[in-house]
């Protein structure tokens, strides 16, 4: 194999390391909500030591690869997608762990029937699902379906306006101080998780700047005619 | 800024003019070479048979053949040969490989080239004086063959440092690369890929030596002999002394003159056979070490 | 120990001085290339390990040159059978007139000491180190010169590891060759690692950066700096070196 094929494959070993280690995060606040064991939010906390090394090793790798390598075309690419993705991973990783810290706070401050009436596990089954995705066809490097995402991105805009309505609902109703706080935590929850989906449509989009060299949805609010750098 | 070219007919005729030129005196060289050969083919062809070349004068130097003259010269000029190739080897050697090109190496080479303008009758009487006479060989096969080495020497010495010098560097030093030593990387390469150089240069250098006459003169060519010398301590018939004793001092110079022109024949044919083997051999070589 | 060492070796040609007081250390198993430009002192600096700068007039050197912690510059140590444990692989293919075979065996049959069999066994061995086995296997006894430039030089390279040395000088081993060849040279060179330590003259960075584990930067017979590659090309130390590997020459 030659020397640059085996500088790629270590290049895509690092970056799954860092996915990996986002996605069980993400999998282990989804399992709390869905089982409103909000203490066992606070477990998301506990690898981020582990994923602040891997981030650093993979920066590393990407400015090695870079500096030793010189790689072109596709290869090149794939660099740059990397780092963009890794960007958007870490702005997930952020808000993730500020979130299961305040909710882990905030949420047993609520009611559970009332609670239950916000579809907030299932938007974050979506989102989770929806990453997933995004995640895979990047390591696929699968074109034509990371260009599909968008419709899995539907189910997880459905998901947060019902959440949306129910909240504005219940908070319309008189509530104690340490109650309505709660609320609101919630809400920013919801639309952080919004948030979070509009990376995973990121990291599609970087995918598809790696396989076929386009900007497909990411300038398509500049002119599409304009080429030049 | 564009320029206008210079016009171009002059040019090509200067052209022309310098290949028509060169070429005809090339030609008219061959012409010339051609024509010596055919003028001895002319007036020898006739004398010379496979008798002429293979029995010995007789009545008085009138009648039969070269055979004497021809061994004799054979005899002197191989003998010549071995001892110049090594002695000439060695010293090319020593000036191309080993020398460190300092004052000895450049007093040497002032040295070869003062030997090589010295006139061959100086020669002669150089080994007249040392070998003949100093050293007691006489006139002798021994001290001819002496006498002619000294004077191939120059030739001999300048073919060995160019052949030894022609090898490229680039394989020397990739033998001294791999811990060969200086001696080592001599003869398993340096000498091995002379070799078709040298001996081309030897084969030419004996067809030179087989015509020389002046140091033979004094040295070991004997006017009349009956039999084919049997030591290399005898003096011998020699094929240019011989023709110069037919033209010149011969007892019936009208019949021994078409014999002389033969006896020229024979010589100018053993020096295009050497030169036509010395290539044929360069050239076969060549091709074996390549293969 | 160190596989390699230089003690604040000078060297000089006559008076011009070609390498300044450079110190210099590699452990074994590794690639150490040495980069800069023309005329700094990087083959010389190469050529002091199997002595080949010996041949030319007027060298001098102060300073230790070490391998394996021995002094080769020591008055006991014979240069000839040093160039027997250090190989060298030229710029230009140099493979002798010979059949590929004997081009192989050459270093093997200068200790007249071994047999022809395992002669055989080290020249098979060689080229297969050299990735050229599969290539030539049918045609040991043709001409090393029917070989096509890339081909020759992965010969000088089995000619150099045929007799086994513990230490290989290269000095631009690919700059002749066309990117196809030279990527195959690359890539055995990382495996050959293995079992060799390699020291590297390229005037061709990315070449240094690519296959080196430590770089040597030389500037007018100065070392200017001496670093693990991913270091060197990442972030390099002295200013001198970032203007040379940015490409800032002027």
């Amino acid at each position: 194999m030659s020397l640059i094929e085996t500088e790629i494959l270590k290049l895509q070993a690092r970056t799954r390391q860092v996915t990996t280690i986002m996605q069980k995060r993400l999998e282990l606040f989804a399992d709390a909500v869905a089982a409103e064991d909000w203490d066992r939010l606070r477990e998301v906390r506990r690898y981020q030591a582990e994923a602040l090394a891997q981030d650093m090793r993979l920066d590393r790798r990407c400015a090695r690869i870079l500096a030793l390598h010189q790689p072109v075309a596709q290869d090149l690419r794939l660099v740059l997608a990397v780092l963009r993705m890794h960007f958007y991973l870490t702005e997930i990783s952020d808000r993730l762990e500020a979130l299961s810290e305040r909710l882990a706070i905030h949420m047993p401050k609520i009611p559970p029937e009332k609670l239950r009436r916000v579809p907030f596990a299932t938007l974050v089954q979506n989102v989770r699902q929806l990453l997933s995705s995004c995640l895979e066809a990047f390591f696929q490097a699968d074109s034509q379906w990371a260009k599909r995402i968008p419709k899995e991105d539907d189910a997880v805009d459905r998901s947060y306006e019902r959440c949306i309505r129910e909240i504005y609902t219940q908070v319309t109703a008189p509530l104690s101080y340490e109650e309505s706080q709660a609320w609101v935590e919630l809400a920013i929850a919801a639309k952080t998780f919004e948030k979070i989906a509009d990376y995973a449509i990121g990291i599609a989009d970087a995918s598809i700047y790696h396989t076929e060299g386009v900007y497909y949805w990411h300038r398509s609010q500049a002119s599409q005619s304009d080429t030049s750098s | 800024m564009p320029r206008s070219l210079p016009k171009r007919v002059p040019k090509r005729w200067g052209e022309a003019t310098l290949t028509l030129f060169t070429a005809a005196i090339s030609w008219s060289m061959l012409v010339a070479l051609v024509g010596v050969i055919g003028f001895l083919v002319y007036r020898g062809g006739k004398v010379v048979s496979w008798d002429f070349i293979t029995s010995p004068m007789r009545e008085g130097m009138q009648a039969g053949g070269i055979a004497i003259p021809l061994v004799g010269s054979l005899w002197v000029a191989t003998l010549a040969l071995l001892i110049g190739a090594l002695l000439g080897t060695a010293t090319g050697a020593y000036l191309s490989e080993f020398s460190s090109k300092g004052r000895l190496h450049r007093l040497i080479e002032l040295l070869v080239n003062t030997l090589a303008g010295i006139p061959s009758v100086v020669y002669g009487l150089f080994g007249l004086a040392l070998f003949v006479v100093a050293m007691g060989l006489g006139a002798s096969i021994l001290a001819g063959a002496l006498t002619l080495s000294l004077l191939s020497l120059p030739i001999l010495i300048r073919n060995a440092q160019e052949a030894f010098s022609g090898v490229s560097q680039e394989l020397k030093l990739a033998s001294i690369g791999m811990g060969a030593s200086p001696a080592q990387t001599f003869w398993r390469i340096t000498f091995r890929l002379a070799f078709p150089r040298l001996i081309t240069g030897y084969v030419l250098a004996m067809g030179r030596l087989l015509g020389e006459t002046a140091p033979i003169l004094f040295t070991v060519a004997a006017y009349y002999l009956p039999a084919y010398p049997r030591s290399p301590l005898e003096p011998t018939m020699m094929l240019p002394y011989h023709l110069y004793a037919l033209i010149t001092s011969g007892t019936n110079v009208a019949r021994t003159y078409p014999m002389a022109f033969g006896t020229a024949l024979v010589l100018v044919t053993l020096t295009l056979i050497l030169t036509i083997v010395a290539a044929v051999l360069r050239f076969r070589l060549k091709k074996r070490l390549h293969v | 120990m160190y596989k390699l060492q230089a003690e604040n070796v000078s060297v000089w040609y006559g008076t011009h001085q070609a390498l300044y007081e450079v110190s210099l250390a590699s452990e074994r198993n590794q690639i150490v290339a040495l980069i800069g430009p023309s005329g700094c002192g990087k083959s010389t600096f190469l050529r002091l390990f199997n002595r080949m700068n010996d041949f030319i007039p007027g060298f001098r050197l102060t300073g230790k040159v070490l391998i394996d912690g021995e002094d080769i510059y020591a008055p006991h140590v014979d240069p000839v059978l040093l160039r027997r444990r250090v190989g060298m692989v030229f710029q230009k293919p140099t493979p002798f007139p010979f059949s590929i075979y004997e081009n192989v065996a050459y270093g093997l049959r200068l200790q007249n000491r071994l047999s022809e069999k395992l002669i055989r066994e080290r020249v098979e061995q060689a080229l297969q180190q050299s990735a050229l086995w599969d290539e030539v296997k049918d045609k040991l006894k043709k001409s090393a010169l029917s070989l096509s430039g890339g081909q020759q030089q992965r010969l000088c390279i089995a000619r150099a590891l045929a007799v086994r040395p513990s230490l290989i000088l290269m000095d631009e081993p690919t700059s002749a060759l066309d990117p196809i060849s030279t990527a195959k040279i690359e890539e055995l060179l990382i495996d050959l690692k293995r079992s060799y330590t390699i020291v590297i003259v390229t005037h061709n960075m990315q070449q240094a950066a690519r296959i080196s584990d430590y770089t040597a930067f030389f500037k007018e017979g100065l070392l200017i700096e001496y670093g693990r590659t991913k270091d060197f090309f990442t972030n390099p130390q002295h200013p001198e070196t970032l203007r040379y590997i940015t490409g800032r020459f002027g």
